[in-house]
């Protein structure tokens, strides 16, 4: 049944976005020709009805008068830099050159000695010009040339770097990514400093033609993962790339899961830190999310601030995680099987204190509990999508609505407000967002499970959930790693954060290949005799 | 058949430590203490521990002629087709059979001590249906699965025992073998044959990627077995005396409700049986598992998949059609249960390992 | 897919269509916290009477709570029936809300029920799943619906107070002892050791008693104190107070108990000194003696000085010395009282000594274990005591007005 809806579906939308076609209109194969009015025709052509294309033709004060023209974009490019470097230097400066000299390559020699931009590709073929100019590059064509100077002028107004908004760290840099990829990788490169850093570039989408870099250390991370990564890059064969979710859905091991199996982060310093560890990371152009691959769950629930924190203070955290998980999954689950099964779990004075509480609701604790949820999740939803002003408003709405109103109502007892609320308050202290999500989804059909067989239905629908855990792998890694299979040297850095001098080598599935992370022997021993002399007093 | 899949040693004992403790604690200190009174720990200690080593010996040095192939595959090789196929056939309905067993003791239990206004049969397609799951993820996720949960199982025993530790009277275990040692061999008859489930490491060899440790996992697994369940049998007997106990239908789910932190946390079996249940989907499992890939084998089919619904309904239905009355239940594992696994577990291993000796003998030696 | 999803519209089904059998909202519920067991005869025939005390949770908390309640915090209810779980069912035509018994703290046994044999009871409490193990056992001095009909002086239910002056009280004075259904249980059917429960009875104190105060003779308050001693299964007599101190000497199981000493120093008149149980254990030894089998109990207790009566000079060692002796005298003096309840009066066997023989001679029990009653009562018992004084409180000599 479903193989014809897929015929069918193939048959009514079979469109091989051919990109020659869209643009070049059938003549995209054709080169740079010396006559600069038929290139300029093509290019005329293709840009049809195209407002932000500044054409400008204009003639070089050399060789009697060479003619010159520039395509670029409107917005794209410094325009300053454009007029002083290019325009001024050809019209006027390059007059006092020995021009009469007859040059054999002349386009060698524009290159070389008269166009003074550090960085120029040449090009012959008019799709690579038309390219190179939608990237934000000027081209320029010389008549009797034949070959397109593509100029490096890319300038656009953009957001300058700041605090990245889903991952705020009280110790550790401020930095974020911004939505240009050259940005990101100088916060990358500026914090490994080192040539083993690469960074391998692709064009994705057919019409957005959006730059994707994969970045890893080499020598450290598995190649494996590094072709199945461009293997997986390569297939995606899409109209546009918008944001790094939508490779992030093309790449996942699992597609049909909850689970993020692609880590999403906004901060550099975690990107390098995953690169050390043999992560493999996926920058996308204008996005400031990169794709840190592989990831397992535990890694979910750290934060880069972990590491930059002393070790006790870390570790306590990361204990407090492991609480606020399981509370943001199960509070309101084990709150409707404890008070519909199995009451006698509670104390006797908290079970009739409870009871006197829940005296006059007229709902079952299932519905009380969905309906709270409920209301929760759209007010965290409206405090996402409004404006900041009004979020204010909403959140004091919700908190009347929530907080008083509904229990003095009647309709719900105060006790499942207090559950709502921690269950709130865990969920957001996970410090991966897009992991935090994947509890909120599953919260709901855990509650339905606790409503129909009490624990027992809670434990079955965590088992499946264990299993499903179980069977996930992002690129080849078992997603609960650390835990099982079991590696006692990655527990280290999993439960507890040990001092840094301990974790003495990478972690064992993604940093086999150059296992040691650092000299042993590292703890910090204090000399005997106190620097400065003296005897204390 | 996914012959790439590979659990380590490690895995593989903790999987069948919970396979075998997690039914055998529920019931074996009560039909020991049936048959051997307050003497019933030294049963489960001794008597079952010296049977799970000979098992255990069994079993390596028999699959260790063909590290690589199962019960299912080998017999025929070693006893002749048809023989062979018959002896695959025994053990696929043996391991469906015992499957069965589990889920009416876990659908049993629940409806006695945790629901009882629940019909057996949601609780019995429930634990299929997740066991169904992992096994259609196969041996790596079902081991995994397993280490999870294993120090939450410790976790919950530990609980128990320390709790009760005050409540403990040493008093209850004299005199010692106060009527001979008859008794306690009779009362090490059941625990054996529990003990005696590690064979399931006749199926579960070739995904060792270390075949050459089967035999120390096997026997560590014998005694790590035999630790908790001596613990238990004893700690009841210890808590509540040998009559209360053999009166008892599950003691240690007495236990779990007699443990009481302080006078606040108390009544908190509930917790108890909830990671019980897990365990038993562990178990259930196992065996399941086993079960499905000797079909799988036996009818030469590369993919046991598909296979994975069919059996899982049939286990489910042969569950339900088993036993009339609990009480039914509690005798058949008491007594029709020991023989029977012991023709499983020892006497046809025996006999197969009998036939590879006189067959192998001046043969190659793997 | 198709399967996938076939799959979970299956796994739905199963788990939430037929669901919430035993679901039960908790203000749909009837918490009991005690039960009362009592025989009486109806028209010629035994029944049996069950008293239940549920809790009513509008009293008790939340925020509708009316500390000035017109009803009580808990309700009583009892019902009759030829079996106790037809009494249970008969009370639900009185109940609005689904009786639980799972948060039930106690079962008090009346008097005539206890004298008639307990062996059904006990089935009774074993075989329902939702009463544990460590639930509190009392016998009650008549009827015990009679005394839970008694209002809480303190607490807010009655029995809140009966199983706070159990857990909390009676450790510090040592004259009943706290029985839960197991170690009732495990002494019923163990041979050689017979059952004890304390003891409620319902008392008219000589204060103003009672919710409010003028309503002193509708007031009653309830009392723990003394063992109900069993003989198997039926209840053989009572063992008062005084004794029940040394039963827990014996069984070395007493806890701070007071004891009152007379030392005569010197001339003066004999001065009366109290003294404080800090530790005691005790160890029982069955041994022969020409045949003949004996028990030797050997007592060791110590004790502070918390009151002094008269003038005796509690500070000086010597004065402790010996205060020593008669300490261990007076220990000794308790001890026997009470053997001679248990042993003589009532022929029953609670200090569990066929049990230890049991342990010790298992052989010889065997012979004797079916006669074991005749022999009992016979059996020549000692006493040995070491008791020791060991402080003397904050001060060390008797206040003294010159």
């Amino acid at each position: 049944m479903f193989k014809k809806w897929k015929k069918i579906i193939k048959k009514a939308f079979v469109k091989p976005h051919n990109e020659s076609q869209a643009i070049g209109r059938g003549e995209s194969k054709e080169t740079v020709s010396t006559d600069l009015d038929k290139n300029m025709r093509h290019l005329k052509a293709v840009f049809d009805r195209c407002t932000d294309i500044i054409f400008r033709e204009f003639e070089a004060a050399i060789g009697g008068g060479v003619k010159i023209a520039m395509v670029y974009i409107d917005g794209l490019v410094n325009k300053e830099m454009l007029t002083e470097d290019l325009v001024k230097t050809l019209m006027y400066d390059v007059a006092s050159l020995n021009s009469s000299a007859s040059v054999s390559d002349p386009a060698g020699y524009l290159s070389r000695r008269i166009i003074a931009f550090t960085e120029v590709k040449l090009q012959d073929n008019l799709l690579d010009a038309v390219n190179s100019v939608l990237s934000g590059e000027t081209v320029l064509f010389v008549d009797g040339v034949s070959k397109a100077f593509a100029l490096s002028t890319q300038d656009w107004v953009q957001r300058a770097v700041t605090e990245p908004a889903t991952e705020n760290v009280v110790r550790g840099p401020r930095e974020g990514f911004t939505e240009n990829l050259q940005t990101n990788y100088t916060l990358i490169r500026r914090r490994i400093k080192s040539s083993r850093l690469k960074f391998e570039t692709m064009k994705i989408g057919a019409i957005t033609k959006t730059a994707v870099s994969i970045g890893y250390l080499e020598g450290i991370v598995n190649n494996k993962i590094v072709d199945e990564v461009r293997n997986r890059l390569q297939r995606i064969d899409i109209d546009g790339i918008l944001e790094s979710g939508y490779i992030e859905e093309y790449i996942e091991d699992a597609p049909m899961t909850v689970f993020p199996t692609v880590q999403a982060t906004e901060r550099p310093d975690k990107v390098a830190g995953g690169l050390l560890e043999g992560q493999v990371v996926i920058l996308v152009d204008t996005t400031p999310f990169a794709l840190l691959v592989p990831v397992t769950f535990p890694q979910l629930l750290q934060a880069s601030e972990d590491y930059y924190l002393r070790w006790p203070f870390a570790s306590f955290i990361r204990f407090i995680r492991f609480v606020t998980l399981n509370i943001a999954l199960l509070a309101p689950p084990l709150y409707i099987a404890i008070t519909t099964y199995h009451q006698e779990m509670l104390p006797t004075p908290l079970l009739i204190s409870i009871a006197a509480a829940r005296e006059g609701v007229p709902f079952p604790a299932f519905v009380e509990a969905m309906l709270m949820e409920t209301t929760f999740e759209v007010l965290r939803e409206a405090g996402v999508r409004l404006p900041k002003a009004v979020g204010q408003a909403v959140s004091i709405v919700g908190a009347l609505v929530i907080g008083d109103a509904a229990v003095s109502a009647g309709l719900v007892s105060p006790a499942m407000v207090i559950i709502v609320a921690l269950t709130a308050i865990s969920s957001f202290s996970l410090p991966s967002y897009f992991g935090a999500f994947s509890l909120r989804i599953l919260r709901f059909p855990l509650m339905a499970l606790a409503a129909a067989l009490g624990l027992f239905g809670v434990m079955a629908g965590l088992l499946a959930l264990l299993i499903h855990l179980c069977s996930l792998r992002s690129f080849g890694v078992p997603y609960i790693s650390p835990l099982a299979p079991t590696s006692w040297r990655d527990l280290k850095d999993m439960f507890f954060r040990m001092p840094w001098w301990s974790m003495f080598t990478r972690p064992r599935m993604t940093g086999s290949k150059e296992p040691a992370r650092q000299d042993y022997m590292q703890k910090p021993r204090p000399p005997r005799r106190r620097p400065g002399g003296g005897s204390g007093k | 058949m996914k012959k790439d899949e590979k659990v380590s040693s490690i895995q593989m004992l903790f999987l069948l430590v919970t396979t075998v403790t997690v039914t055998g604690f529920l019931f074996v200190p009560s039909i020991t203490a049936k048959f051997a009174s307050r003497d019933g720990w030294i049963s489960v200690a001794v008597g079952g521990t010296l049977f799970g080593i000979i098992v255990a010996l069994v079993c390596t040095k028999l699959g260790l002629y063909y590290p690589d192939k199962s019960v299912v595959e080998y017999a025929p090789e070693l006893v002749g087709r048809f023989g062979g196929k018959l002896i695959g056939l025994l053990y696929i309905f043996f391991f469906m059979h015992t499957n069965a067993i589990i889920v009416r003791e876990f659908g049993d239990f629940l409806v006695t001590a945790f629901l009882p206004e629940t019909p057996l049969l949601v609780f019995n397609s429930i634990v299929v249906l997740v066991a169904a799951y992992a096994v259609y993820n196969g041996m790596e996720v079902l081991c995994r699965m397993n280490q999870f949960l294993f120090p939450l199982f410790i976790a919950a025993f530990s609980f128990i025992v320390f709790l009760l530790t005050e409540n403990i009277s040493f008093d209850n275990f004299l005199p010692l073998m106060e009527n001979g040692v008859k008794p306690v061999i009779w009362g090490s008859m059941v625990p054996g044959a529990w003990r005696g489930e590690i064979l399931l490491m006749l199926m579960f060899l070739p995904f060792l990627n270390q075949p050459r440790e089967a035999g120390k996992t096997l026997i560590t697994a014998v005694f790590v077995i035999g630790f908790f369940l001596t613990l238990t049998a004893a700690t009841s007997i210890a808590v509540f005396g040998p009559l209360l106990t053999q009166n008892m239908v599950f003691p240690v789910l007495e236990l779990a409700r007699y443990v009481s932190l302080g006078h606040f946390l108390e009544r908190l079996e509930a917790v108890v049986i909830i990671v019980w249940v897990a365990g038993v989907a562990v178990k259930v499992a196992a065996f399941y598992l086993a079960a499905v890939l000797g079909t799988a084998q036996w009818l030469n089919i590369k993919d046991y998949r598909p296979l994975v619904y069919p059996v899982g309904i049939f286990i489910l239905l042969y569950s339900a059609a088993l036993f009339e009355n609990s009480r039914e239940l509690v005798d058949f594992l008491a007594t029709v249960f020991a023989p029977y696994a012991y023709f499983f577990e020892l006497i046809i291993p025996l006999g197969l390992l009998a036939v590879a000796l006189i067959r192998k003998r001046g043969g190659q030696k793997q | 897919m198709k399967k996938k999803v076939i799959a979970f519209i299956l796994v739905l089904s199963v788990s939430l269509c037929p669901g919430c059998w035993s679901r039960r909202e908790v203000e749909d519920l009837a918490i009991v916290t005690a039960i009362g067991i009592d025989r009486m005869i109806l028209d010629g025939k035994e029944k049996s009477k069950l008293s239940v005390l549920v809790a009513r949770p509008s009293q008790l908390g939340g925020q509708q709570a009316k500390a000035t309640a017109e009803t009580n915090a808990d309700w009583l209810v009892s019902e009759v029936g030829d079996t106790l779980y037809e009494a249970m069912r008969k009370i639900y035509r009185r109940s609005p809300r689904n009786l639980r018994i799972y948060h039930n703290e106690m079962v008090i046994i009346g008097e005539d029920s206890a004298r008639a044999g307990v062996q059904d009871i006990l089935d009774y409490l074993q075989r329902h799943k939702d009463i544990r193990l460590r639930t509190w056992m009392f016998v009650s001095r008549g009827d015990a619906g009679d005394a839970m009909k008694v209002l809480p002086e303190f607490e807010n239910m009655l029995s809140e107070e009966i199983s706070e002056i159990l857990v909390k009280s009676t450790p510090a004075i040592s004259d009943t002892l706290a029985v839960d259904l197991r170690r009732f249980s495990d002494a019923l059917v163990t041979p050689g050791w017979d059952a004890v429960l304390p003891v409620i009875r319902t008392i008219n104190p000589r204060e103003a008693t009672g919710r409010k105060r003028e309503e002193k003779e509708a007031g009653q308050t309830i009392v723990l104190e003394g063992l109900a001693l069993f003989r198997k299964n039926r209840l053989a007599g009572f063992m008062a107070p005084e004794e029940v101190t040394g039963f827990l000497y014996i069984i070395g199981e007493t806890q701070r108990g007071a004891i009152t000493l007379e030392h005569k120093s010197g001339n003066g008149s004999p001065s009366q000194i109290a003294v404080l149980i800090s530790q005691a254990s005790s160890e029982i030894k069955p041994v022969f003696k020409e045949g003949r089998l004996e028990m030797e109990i050997k007592i060791d207790a110590e004790g502070d000085v918390v009151e002094v009566q008269g003038d005796t000079a509690v500070g000086s060692p010597d004065v402790i010395k010996e205060m020593n002796r008669e300490f261990s005298q007076k220990v000794k003096s308790i001890a026997e009282k009470s053997l001679e309840t248990a042993q003589k009066k009532f022929k029953s066997d609670v200090f569990g000594f066929g049990k230890i023989v049991h342990q010790k001679y298992p052989d010889y029990w065997r012979e004797v274990e079916q006669d074991w009653y005749e022999i009992y009562p016979e059996m020549p018992v000692t006493v040995k005591v070491d008791a020791k004084i060991r402080r003397t409180s904050i001060i060390a000599d008797p206040f003294q007005i010159r």
